[in-house]
């Protein structure tokens, strides 16, 4: 091609340790072509994207923008080069509104002091503009992880950039959102802007994307024009192996119920009932699926259950005990596990070491401890059996959370909650952002938990992770369940209309 | 671990540079000066007996700032606790007089209950109304201080004094020369001891035990914390009980310790010396230490100092030292950040 690409790396390189994120990467990003780029839990995608937005310095290489050699010493610098970025993780301010938060860095200003209502206007118009439905005014730190997406993408389109670097924009959105979401990517494509998506949704690649490349490892392990290859070839390229990731029915009957829930209401920090009325049940040895379009009172439900949210009414009754009222601690100590869908808020201490995280939540007793002191050498040792059995990637316990790649941060979460010995366990999103290989291994340890005896709940935005795990599906919609189907003879369509609310009287 | 040493070296550097500036500006000799205050500080008996004996309130209050920083809370109330602390200690002291060691345990036990209920109070704010603790622990201060003020003029004062009644030797702090000859004449005595063996105890108890690894997690990320199990109010509440007691202890320092009688104003500001202890301590226990021996080393080199500098030099010093330690906190996590970034993904 001979146009010169607007933004372009040159055999970057970058290094943490003696952990080679990056090694002489090139890519180049042109004017009306969407790039994918794919890859393993820590092969590098994010440090990558990073490096183009100025957020971390290259070790070696170039970066090139419109054909121009560029040294970007902060998101600033790449902002006035013209790039946008949308992060892996969000980079909002909680207690600023929606607008606020899109103008952030550029507001708006009359008379000196920032011009709110325009902020929200300018917010408003560019929301509709690309379909993408968000309040102005609400204040960020209240809304669902879904709608907090959004307001990330506005605020990377706010400055008008040319390119957008979007880090896995779609592991929080369900599948009606990615549509839209690819919808407006398309549109941005054909406004001539240049577009880097990562992610690890390979039907996406392929639905969205001009080309492809593949990381592995830091390194370049393929490019490809996606019209030349397969979701399937893409996840052997990345992985390495084939990965299976198909329905695999209980062998078992269930057994006993292990968990019921009747009538329950939970409250919003609003005070509003966000679970309105919910009753479901729960055998050892099943999983029941909750679908449902981000926001309906999912977050809320799994809050209720593990403890963390006091139901305002209704009963939780765990093993035919009721636990309505008892701590977190009570009702892990009785057999509820959970993995809470924001793994760094919720899930993890991002500061503490990947060994003192997989003792999180059981650190009170043994292995992890005895008579109330810490006993390292179990600290260590159920640290090591985690990091063994689920890959995680550097295999050091002693480093930082905060250090491992989003993928293998979940790993430690999920393997934690199930290695924890639960009789019953809540899994929200568990495989958000992990990759197929891990999605894969996080699958086979539901599965074999479910085997043995577990009674699982799986809350997820991925159709077809619950319609591949679950026994039973419940759709949640507006707080309430609406509708529930055996797994077997539910599909991806029959499921959509329920979720937005279809059938239900209003 | 080199890198956590650097505020320090920063800091005495600072102390260095800036002291021979004014030393030199006010017409003096700065080199010698300074060094006969290092001599008399640092190479004389009663000069590091001084030092010792000064580092103790600092001890003890650079802990009442670092247990509840650890669980992200900012404790500024020592001030107020220490005052608590110093008037339960009197009293008890005073009532159980005669009775020895008794009394002695007893009345430390009343300054760090008394100190505890201070800062649990605020804690309980902080949890149940969302009150800032650095706001409530600073009205705290106020209403402490005048509320023991009150209560000594009221009931406690002897006639014609402000101060509570001398205690007998009995019920005192016992002097660490009467057993110990190398230190025989100084105002070392049992309280020294007791914040040395605090401070081992609770970098213990912070990194060893599962109470402190909750303290740690819910520092670090209250939301996980509460996924885990960890209770909120626990933690919240406990350690700002604690925070309080460790300063409700200093008060006992200076009341069994030091004055032999609480007054109001005892301390000179070491409630909130102690905050610039646990910052350049970076929280640790065991640093709180160190970090105090080197204020108080410096608030005594002042005094050598003082027939040919003002009083004042200690002051400006002090004040350097802290802004110092404020720009090298920043320095140092940038430090350590660039070696593991603080990632998006
Ligand atoms: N601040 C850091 N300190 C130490 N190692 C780091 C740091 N940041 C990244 N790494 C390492 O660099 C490698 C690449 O990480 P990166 O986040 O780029 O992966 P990724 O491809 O985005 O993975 P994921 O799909 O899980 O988000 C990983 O092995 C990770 O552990
Ligand atoms: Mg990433």
């Amino acid at each position: 091609m001979t146009v010169t690409p607007l933004l372009e790396a040159v055999e970057l390189s970058r290094a943490y340790g003696a952990c080679v994120a990056n090694e002489r990467v090139s890519l180049a990003l042109r004017a009306g072509r969407i790039h994918a780029l794919v890859g393993e839990n820590g092969a590098g995608k994010s440090t990558l994207c990073r490096m183009l937005f100025g957020l971390v310095r290259p070790d070696a290489g170039r970066i090139l923008v419109d054909g121009r050699a560029v040294t970007l010493r902060s998101p600033r610098d790449a902002m006035a080069a013209g790039l946008g970025m949308v992060h892996q993780h969000f980079m909002l301010v909680d207690e600023l509104t929606v607008a606020q938060n899109v103008v952030l860095g550029r507001e708006p200003r009359r008379g000196g002091r920032m011009d709110l209502a325009r902020a929200e206007a300018e917010t408003a118009e560019l929301a509709a503009r690309f379909g993408l439905a968000v309040d102005p005014r609400a204040p960020v730190g209240g809304l669902a992880v879904g709608v907090q997406q959004r307001v990330e993408i506005l605020k990377a389109l706010h400055g008008g950039a040319r390119v957008l670097l979007l880090d896995e924009p779609t592991a929080v959105l369900t599948a009606q959102e990615v549509d839209a979401l690819l919808a407006v990517l398309r549109r941005l494509r054909d406004e001539g802007r240049a577009i880097l998506v990562v992610t690890h949704k390979l039907p996406e690649v392929m639905a969205v994307s001009d080309e492809v490349t593949v990381l592995r490892q830091g390194r370049v392990v393929g490019r490809l024009d996606t019209a030349a290859t397969s979701a399937v070839a893409l996840s052997e390229l990345m992985v390495g192996r084939h990965v299976d990731l198909s329905r695999r029915p209980r062998t078992t009957t269930p057994a006993e119920e292990r968990l019921r829930v009747e009538d329950l209401v939970v409250r919003g920090p609003d005070g509003r009932a966000r679970v309105n009325g919910v009753s479901l049940s729960v055998r050892a040895g099943e999983v029941v699926g909750i679908a449902g379009v981000e926001g309906n009172g999912q977050a809320e439900l799994v809050e209720g259950l593990c403890g963390a949210r006091s139901p305002a009414s209704g009963r939780v009754v765990l093993c035919g005990q009721d636990v309505s009222r008892a701590s977190v601690r009570r009702r892990r100590d009785a057999g509820l596990c959970h993995v809470p869908e924001d793994r760094l808020a919720q899930g993890l201490v991002p500061a503490m070491a990947v060994a003192d995280n997989a003792v999180l939540g059981v650190h009170h007793r043994a292995p992890a401890s005895r008579g109330g002191v810490l006993r390292r050498a179990g600290i260590a040792a159920a640290a090591q059996a985690l990091v063994r059995a689920y890959d995680v990637r550097p295999a050091d316990p002693a480093l930082p959370v905060a250090a491992l790649s989003g993928g293998n941060q979940q790993k430690v979460l999920v393997g934690r909650e199930l290695s924890a010995g639960p009789r019953v366990v809540i899994l929200a999103q568990p495989t958000r952002g992990v990759d197929v290989g891990a999605m894969e291994r996080i699958h086979a340890a539901i599965l074999a938990a479910r085997d043995a005896g577990l009674a699982i709940l799986l809350v997820s935005a991925e159709l077809t992770e619950l319609l591949a795990l679950s026994d039973v599906i419940h759709v949640l919609y507006r707080g309430r369940i609406v509708h529930t189907v055996d797994a077997a003879a539910a599909t991806v369509e029959s499921l959509g209309p329920p979720m937005l609310g279809a059938g239900v009287a209003a | 671990m080199l890198l956590a040493l650097l505020p320090a070296a920063l800091a005495v550097t600072t102390v260095a540079v800036l002291g021979a500036i004014i030393i030199g500006a006010l017409g003096k000799d700065a080199l010698e000066v300074g060094g006969q205050a290092l001599h008399a500080t640092l190479l004389t008996g009663y000069g590091l007996s001084q030092v010792f004996f000064k580092s103790t309130p600092l001890i003890l209050c650079g802990l009442a700032v670092a247990v509840p920083l650890t669980a992200g809370l900012f404790n500024v109330g020592g001030e107020g606790q220490l005052a608590a602390g110093g008037l339960a200690a009197a009293l008890v002291a005073g009532w159980l007089a005669g009775a020895g060691a008794v009394a002695t345990t007893a009345a430390v036990m009343a300054a760090a209950l008394a100190g505890g209920a201070a800062g649990a109070g605020c804690g309980v704010l902080r949890h149940t109304r969302g009150v800032h603790e650095v706001i409530s622990t600073i009205m705290a201060n106020f209403i402490l201080a005048a509320g023991c003020g009150w209560l000594l003029h009221a009931f406690a004062a002897e006639p014609g004094t402000s101060h509570t009644p001398e205690l007998p030797a009995d019920v005192l702090f016992t002097r660490l020369g009467s057993v110990l000859d190398a230190v025989q004449g100084s105002l070392l005595s049992t309280s020294l001891p007791l914040a040395l063996v605090l401070a081992a105890l609770l970098q213990w108890v912070l990194w060893r035990t599962v109470w402190g690894f909750e303290l740690r997690a819910s520092g670090l990320a209250p939301r996980a914390a509460v996924h885990a199990g960890i209770r909120a109010a626990a933690m919240v509440v406990g350690s700002m009980a604690l925070g309080g007691a460790l300063a409700g202890l200093a008060g006992a320092h200076f009341v069994l310790g030091a004055r032999r009688f609480f007054e109001e104003g005892m301390s000179g500001g070491e409630g909130f010396l102690g905050i610039a202890v646990a910052l350049m301590a970076r929280s640790q226990p065991a640093a709180v230490v160190p970090a105090a021996l080197l204020f108080a080393a410096l608030s005594q080199a002042g005094l050598s100092m003082a027939s040919h500098v003002p009083r004042e030099l200690v002051l400006v010093l002090q004040g350097a030292v802290v802004l110092v330690l404020g720009g090298t906190g920043p320095l140092v996590d940038a430090l350590s950040r660039r070696r593991a970034e603080v990632r998006d993904g």
